[in-house]
């Protein structure tokens, strides 16, 4: 289904509770979605994403179970 | 009668293009510029057929007596009307058009076109002022429709006939009747022209009075004609031999898709009936100005623009980014042809590419150059592109073009006769050549608006779905006209109304809570403190072979539950369980499970069943991936965790709630435990799947997902504390949790399969024995259970009163004989462990046979979406991909941050922000009620020979045969090393059904039907209890040929016709006559040649099924020499027999050509 997948370009992005996603580069970004400063293929993308993305848990959750 | 435009499929004018923005009366050039002066040839003793007139001659011997190609005109006439002079004046239009007095006998095996001398045309009269005035127009209406739909002899004619019917003093409906054969729609605005011409002069309305026929008087004058269609049809043969013309086209059309697989509302036939309707809306004149403006800035024509949002939308629809758009091109070629009467129109393929999301205006670009490229090569006929393009014989599919377009910048031609106020009425237009075919035509009412008719094979599509389909090409022109820059999958695809269903009936919200929905072991706890006597988990063995009841059967109340969860709680605590922490769950079905999971989620940890049937290999990657440090399990089970780094905790030794009391009992803490420090983001349980790589991934889900869950389902079930609920899943499976946590906190009773579960015939015991209400099972188990049921192995339970099935596509066949059997309601169920057990829920009712059964409408919460590679919604019927979102979603795969990133997605849709959505891998499609049907996996979908292939509808299909029990369906290379499609059926009989084929051939097109089938006496399944189409076995190869021994040598004409046929199309050397075409490697699509080259030589319609019914050439031979005659009308006794002396005749030409 996907449409030129192998050029196809995304971008990495967050939402509040800092869960991350990825998105087509050259689309608006859903409401709520904030586009992270890394763009590229996917697999690119995907590997920042295991970089940084360590905690899955949702911020609200992780905050609370800090206090 | 009401009006109507004029049927668009007979009446185009053809497209004219020019690079520059005005539409040109330049028509389109043949390649070979024609010399100035034309011999006439019409006077030669067998003049050919065009192309067109030879398909249409041929499409006339398969389908005899057929009005199909009757083009009906009808005109109501006001006024003191000349019968006599209307009538002279037909006869001058004939004397004129030597096509208008054409016949098309044989000569030999070819017909010929034969002009008759006689040019008198029949006027029939009738006189209906007898006839009560309230019932004048339904008798005029019955009577033009007889004689429209009367069938026309093509080799006998007349094919111009006309009727006069009377309805008042001055008041008269004139019927013009022709075969297409001899016209098209440019030919009718020449008929009403010398029409009119001609009466006047027969009325002497001319001011010399005298009719000077051609020259005289401008008002009276038609131009002289230099040609007769004769001409143009000898002429045709030299442009259908032009090589060059033809290699253009073979190398334009390279790897072009031959079919487009519009989204319809009903499976395709195996036969195209032909039948067809037509829908009309309106475009305004000034969206068409704003076309036009458009197409001015690129340097295009209106037709471009509408060709391009027509692809445009085509494509939005299909997912396919290279496609053919059809459309009809003049082909008066000559100023000769010009004043012509005849079927000149040629249908020319224009290839669009839609790749790489062009902006609206680029995309007009791009149809503008292969549009001027395509007019390069106009003159060659589209029968002979289909010839030479070697585009596959299906029957099912109108050839390498379905979607036509034309676009008329002038108002239809309308009659008019002087003296007289004439009015065009209906016509008929109850046939469809192709699947799709828009015209878009000014209107004749002087408003400038456009007419944008859309006719359509009804056999495919519903009226409502076409009116759907105008609507969205008016909604993308007018959006590209704001904005012609945008993007191909920012084009607007859903109507208004989809557009307000999508926002509201789609996904409902749910009403509004006033605090959120507690975990799910509170939901349970509450029905403790509700009803602490009530039964919460009873197990009772299915009753044994003597009929005796297992008296070791418990019973678990609520409050004794309640009680043991708790403790367990507090000894899972004591071992430092708490929220972020994972114990684990190795146990069979039974009580101790049921108070496990209470009791892991009452502690604040998650819990992660583990299978018990599961390698030690596989429990110590789970084990490690979850971090579990602790396990509860049985003393059975308990040896397969000690090799793990985990502590095993016993559920079943007698003291055990009491191992860890010592520092409970210290805190005096013996009361009901708390929920604080407990989050409804916080994990309830983490489930693992196998993934595609055989790696598993640990699905982690939230308390928020699970609550949601229970409470929904409990609604969707509509379950009370009165029902009882078979507990069948596995622990492992996250089914198992749907079956026990809704039911309590529904204040329900569980009932715990017996370990393993009982054989499906044995079932209905244990449901009985345990007065079950509620069973929720595996498709394919249901089945052998109906199996069993409908065989008599097992009666219908007595107590259930809802089925669940669901994990797997559910057999409407098996569904049909459940209903008819037990008469108990089925819910079909689907979800992913991504998005928390059941997400969708359909609470079947009749399904036709072959369609799959939809899984209905999100539960409460949950939102369900279809989408296209693009992410953008697609309106019902379109094929997508499955999206879920909303409250049931999972936090995502546990220490996979990739694989969740690129699972779970933004949703762009949802009321809030930042939520996201899970992408399911399901394809699935809307019905207009807004239910949703799936279709298949998108990595399973196959493509075989260009067409993409969802297994699950073959498989559908094959388990229709009554002696088909299962079916599997996937593509396997072929002995020239192509995919081919692979059946694999379980069968009662334990072989392959002989109708087997014969029976797919009558439900399914050619490019479904597998090219061979393989009995098997059980399908591989995987793991999960599924069916593993990649473990089915390489099909049987394909018989070698049998040498030929004396018994198989071809011995009448016919064998040896049939066998040069199979050796040519199977390229083999020679072929026994005992051989089956199937065995020999022939497939769907050789027979289809075989068959189209049979019907074409024997001159008559044969039903395609009868190849599959006979699969050897003994077979066949014989069936056509018994079948032959009754096949014809018996009203056409002689000419039946003409055509099979001609079939005869022509066998006998290709053998002595073969020999």
């Amino acid at each position: 289904m996907s449409r030129d997948s192998a050029e196809r370009q995304y971008v990495v992005v967050r939402n509040d509770e800092e869960q991350y996603s990825i998105w087509p580069a050259d689309r608006t970004l859903p409401s709520g979605w904030h586009a992270q400063d890394v763009t590229g293929g996917k697999d690119e993308c995907l590997a920042h994403i295991t970089r940084v993305w360590t905690d899955l848990r949702p911020r609200t959750l992780r905050e609370a179970a800090g206090h | 009668m009401p009006t109507r435009p004029v049927d668009p499929s007979t009446a185009r004018a053809g497209n004219r293009i020019t690079p520059s923005g005005a539409p040109s009366t330049a028509p389109f050039e043949p390649v070979e510029p024609t010399p100035a002066s034309t011999p006439r040839t019409s006077a030669l003793p067998h003049t050919p057929l065009s192309s067109a007139q030879r398909a249409l001659w041929l499409l006339d011997r398969m389908h005899p007596g057929s009005s199909q190609y009757n083009v009906p005109l009808a005109m109501r006439l006001r006024g003191p009307l000349d019968a006599d002079a209307l009538a002279s004046a037909l006869t001058r239009l004939a004397e004129r058009h030597e096509i208008l007095r054409t016949v098309f006998p044989l000569h030999g095996d070819e017909p010929y076109q034969r002009v008759r001398a006689e040019a008198h045309v029949p006027v029939e009269y009738v006189d209906l002022t007898g006839v009560p005035v309230g019932e004048r127009d339904a008798a005029c209406a019955a009577e033009i429709r007889r004689r429209a739909e009367e069938p026309f002899d093509l080799a006998a004619g007349p094919l111009l006939r006309a009727s006069l019917v009377r309805t008042g003093a001055e008041e008269q409906v004139f019927g013009l009747f022709l075969h297409h054969i001899v016209c098209d729609g440019p030919s009718l605005h020449l008929l009403f022209d010398e029409l009119d011409v001609f009466y006047r002069q027969a009325i002497g309305t001319g001011r010399d009075g005298t009719g000077a026929g051609e020259g005289g008087d401008a008002g009276l004058r038609v131009p002289r004609l230099a040609a007769q269609f004769a001409d143009y049809a000898v002429k045709q043969r030299e442009w259908a031999a032009d090589e060059r013309g033809i290699a253009w086209w073979l190398e334009h059309l390279a790897g072009a898709p031959s079919t487009l697989a519009l989204p319809t509302d009903h499976p395709r036939p195996a036969v195209r009936s032909g039948r067809g309707a037509t829908h009309c809306a309106r475009l305004t004149g000034a969206l068409v100005a704003e076309c036009t403006a458009l197409a001015r800035r690129e340097r295009a024509t209106p037709f471009l623009v509408m060709t391009a949002a027509y692809a445009a939308l085509l494509s939005r629809l299909t997912g396919a980014r290279d496609l053919l758009v059809g459309t009809p091109v003049a082909g008066r070629s000559e100023t000769e042809y010009e004043p012509l009467i005849g079927p000149f129109v040629n249908t020319v393929p224009l290839r669009v590419d839609l790749s790489g999301d062009p902006a609206f205006t680029h995309l007009v670009r791009r149809v503008r150059t292969a549009t001027l490229q395509a007019a390069g090569h106009a003159g060659i006929p589209f029968e002979t592109l289909v010839d030479r393009l070697r585009v596959a014989r299906d029957p099912a599919v109108p050839p390498l073009v379905q979607a036509m377009l034309t676009f008329e910048s002038e108002p239809l031609a309308r009659p008019r006769l002087a003296g007289v106020d004439s009015e065009l009425l209906q016509l008929f237009t109850d046939t469809a050549k192709f699947d799709f075919d828009l015209m878009i035509v000014k209107s004749a009412d002087g408003s400038g608006d456009y007419d944008c008719c859309l006719t359509y094979d009804t056999d495919l599509f519903e009226a409502a779905t076409v009116a759907a389909f105008c609507e969205r090409f008016q909604a993308l022109l007018t959006a590209v006209t704001r904005d012609p820059e945008l993007p191909l999958h920012r084009l607007p695809l859903l109507t208004e109304a989809e557009a307000r269903a999508a926002a509201t009936e789609w996904n409902p919200e749910p009403a509004p809570r006033t605090a959120p929905l507690p975990p799910v072991h509170e939901q349970v706890a509450e029905q403790a403190r509700i009803r602490p006597t009530a039964p919460a988990v009873s197990v009772t063995r299915a009753p044994g072979p003597g009929g005796e009841r297992d008296a070791a059967g418990v019973e678990v109340t609520y409050a004794e539950l309640d009680r043991r969860a708790d403790d367990l709680a507090r000894r899972l605590r004591a071992e430092g369980a708490g929220p972020g922490t994972v114990i684990g769950i190795l146990l069979p079905r039974g009580a101790h499970l049921v108070t496990a999971l209470l009791g892991v989620l009452k502690s604040g940890a998650a819990y992660t069943p583990l299978d018990v049937t599961h390698p030690a290999g596989h429990l110590a990657r789970v084990t490690e991936l979850a971090a579990v440090r602790h396990v509860l399990t049985d003393t059975e089970n308990a040896a397969r965790l000690r090799d793990l780094p985990v502590r095993p905790l016993l559920m079943d030794e007698p003291d055990a709630p009491d191992q860890a009391d010592g520092a409970d009992r210290a805190d005096g803490t013996d009361q009901v435990i708390g929920t604080d420090g407990q989050a409804p983001g916080d994990l309830a349980y983490a489930i693992f799947t196998s993934g595609s790589t055989g790696v598993p991934k640990g699905v982690a889900v939230p308390h928020s997902a699970l609550a949601n869950h229970a409470i929904a389902v409990r609604d969707r079930f509509a379950l009370t504390a009165d029902d009882r609920v078979l507990q069948f899943a596995a622990a492992a499976f996250d089914v198992a949790a749907e079956e026990i946590l809704p039911t309590l906190a529904a204040g329900g009773c569980v009932l715990p399969s017996p370990e393993p579960p009982p054989p499906a015939a044995e079932l209905t015991g244990l449901l009985d024995a345990a007065s079950a209400t509620v069973a929720n099972l595996p498709a394919s188990y249901w089945q052998r259970w109906t199996a069993a049921i409908a065989g008599g192995t097992a009666t219908a339970p007595i107590t259930l009163r809802l089925l669940v099935v669901g994990s797997e596509p559910v057999d409407p066949a098996a569904l049909a004989t459940w209903s008819q059997y037990t008469g108990i309601p089925v819910i079909n169920a689907y979800g992913l462990t991504e998005t928390t057990i059941t997400s969708l829920t359909h609470t079947t009712g009749d399904v036709p046979l072959g369609r799959p059964v939809p899984v209905g409408t999100p539960i409460d919460g949950v939102r369900a979406y279809v989408l296209d590679g693009d992410l953008q919604q697609l309106p019902p019927g379109a094929t997508g991909e499955l999206f879920i979102g909303g409250a049931g979603l999972a936090r995502g795969y546990l220490g996979a941050p990739a694989t969740t990133a690129d699972r779970f997605l933004p949703d762009p849709f949802a009321p809030g922000p930042g939520a996201r959505m899970h992408r399911t891998g399901d394809l699935a499609r809307r019905h207009p009620d807004g239910t949703l049907e799936v279709v298949g996996r998108i990595d399973e979908q196959l493509k075989v020979r260009g067409y993409r292939i969802e297994p699950g509808g073959v498989e559908a299909a094959l388990c229709t045969h009554p002696d088909v029990v299962q079916a599997a369906v996937t593509a396997r290379p072929g002995s020239d090393g192509t995919p081919r499609l692979a059946g694999y059926v379980v069968t009662r009989s334990g072989a392959v059904p002989e109708d087997l084929r014969a029976h797919l051939a009558g439900r399914l097109p050619v490019h479904l039907v597998p090219g061979v089938l393989t009995h098997l006496p059980s399908l591989p399944l995987s793991t999960s209890g599924k069916v593993d189409r990649k473990a089915l076995p390489d099909p049987a190869p394909a018989a070698p040929a049998t040498t030929a021994g004396p018994a198989a040598v071809p011995g009448t004409d016919l064998e040896r016709f049939l066998a040069g046929t199979w050796q040519d199309v199977l390229d083999l050397e020679r072929v026994g006559i005992h051989d089956n075409f199937f065995d020999l490697g022939g497939t769907s699509f050789t027979l289809a040649t075989v068959h189209g080259r049979l019907s074409d030589r024997l001159g008559r319609r044969l039903p395609l099924v009868s190849l599959y019914e006979h699969p050897t050439i003994s077979a066949l031979a014989g069936h056509l020499g018994t079948a032959g005659q009754d096949t014809a009308p018996s009203a056409d006794r002689s000419a039946a027999a003409d055509r099979l002396a001609a079939g005869r005749s022509r066998l006998g030409q290709r053998r002595r050509g073969r020999t």
